[in-house]
């Protein structure tokens, strides 16, 4: 008996995170995009260089590369690693899907504890966005008092970068997450939608889309 | 003159909650299944009391038949 499967990702909405997940959970990219290469190399730089120049000079390059994920602002639409390939949905969510001849589950539930991960590894980065510059910070050693501060705001501004891109992505989704529910409610006819934007209180970042109709 | 209203709540890592009023039965989740075309399919809900209820033909305003639905 045969069986098709397919496994789901938790929403993501920023490359910067995506990548860096990625290579958190050991996931090699197969023929990757530019800027995920690019994104990987300017990692491992900023841990290969001793020199203080030149790590400063390494987060200069990686901020860069922020600023190039966040105007691009786009998630590849595959992403092919080693055994499977990840497919993005409108829902900011990628899909993997696999056939099973034998209805033998153990790729499925293999795949399961990857994307379980790989989801884990996500929401982990996302949340502590700044916390890889504090260990940054707190491994380099026998600064100059110069030296630090010079390091110090180069961090600052990495830490920064990283989190307003990793924000712009949020926004840019529920965007068009929103707009994507208006086109439906025109396309259905007789709906109005409204939309509210929580920054404070129980709902803070999230947002509600009231449809509504009278008949 | 009826109000059908839906409520859709996009969290903040962008997964989805509905919640619907004055719409009941299979006509509300075919509906949301509209709305959210492209975004989500619906894959898990939980019915209210009101959800069978389609002997009450007078839905007035106040009445509130909420269908909770988890949506992607």
């Amino acid at each position: 008996m045969s069986y098709r499967w397919h496994q789901e990702t938790a929403p993501m909405t920023s490359l910067l995170v995506l990548q860096n997940a990625l290579q958190h959970c050991g996931l090699k990219v197969i023929d990757p995009s530019q800027l995920i290469e690019q994104l990987r190399l300017a990692r491992n730089n900023i841990l290969e260089v001793k020199n203080l120049d030149q790590k400063i000079a390494a987060y200069e390059e990686y901020m860069d590369l922020i600023k190039k994920c966040s105007d691009t602002n786009s998630l590849p639409t595959s992403i092919k690693l080693n055994n499977y390939q990840l497919s993005l949905t409108n829902s900011f969510r990628y899909v993997v899907s696999g056939y099973s001849a034998n209805y033998d589950k153990t790729d499925e539930q293999a795949m399961q504890a990857s994307i379980s991960k790989l989801n884990d590894a996500y929401k982990l980065i996302a949340m502590g966005l700044g916390d890889e510059m504090k260990d940054a910070m707190a491994s380099i050693e026998n600064l100059k008092k110069e030296e630090q501060k010079k390091l110090r705001e180069t961090l600052n501004r990495v830490v920064k970068a990283e989190q307003e891109s990793y924000r712009n992505s949020i926004k840019d989704a529920k965007d068009k997450i929103f707009q994507i529910i208006k086109e439906n409610a025109i396309k259905e006819g007789g709906y109005k939608v409204k939309r509210h934007i929580y920054t404070t209180g129980k709902n803070a970042g999230r947002e509600q889309y009231v449809v509504v109709k009278r008949s | 003159m009826s109000k059908e209203i839906h409520e859709i709540w996009v969290n903040e890592d962008g997964s989805f909650d509905c919640e619907s009023h004055s719409i009941k039965g299979e006509k509300c989740i075919e509906e949301l299944r509209k709305l959210l075309e492209g975004l989500a399919e619906i894959d898990e809900f939980e019915k209210k009391k009101a959800f069978h209820d389609t002997q009450n033909k007078r839905v007035t305003s106040k009445s509130k038949n909420m269908q909770y639905l988890g949506g992607k």
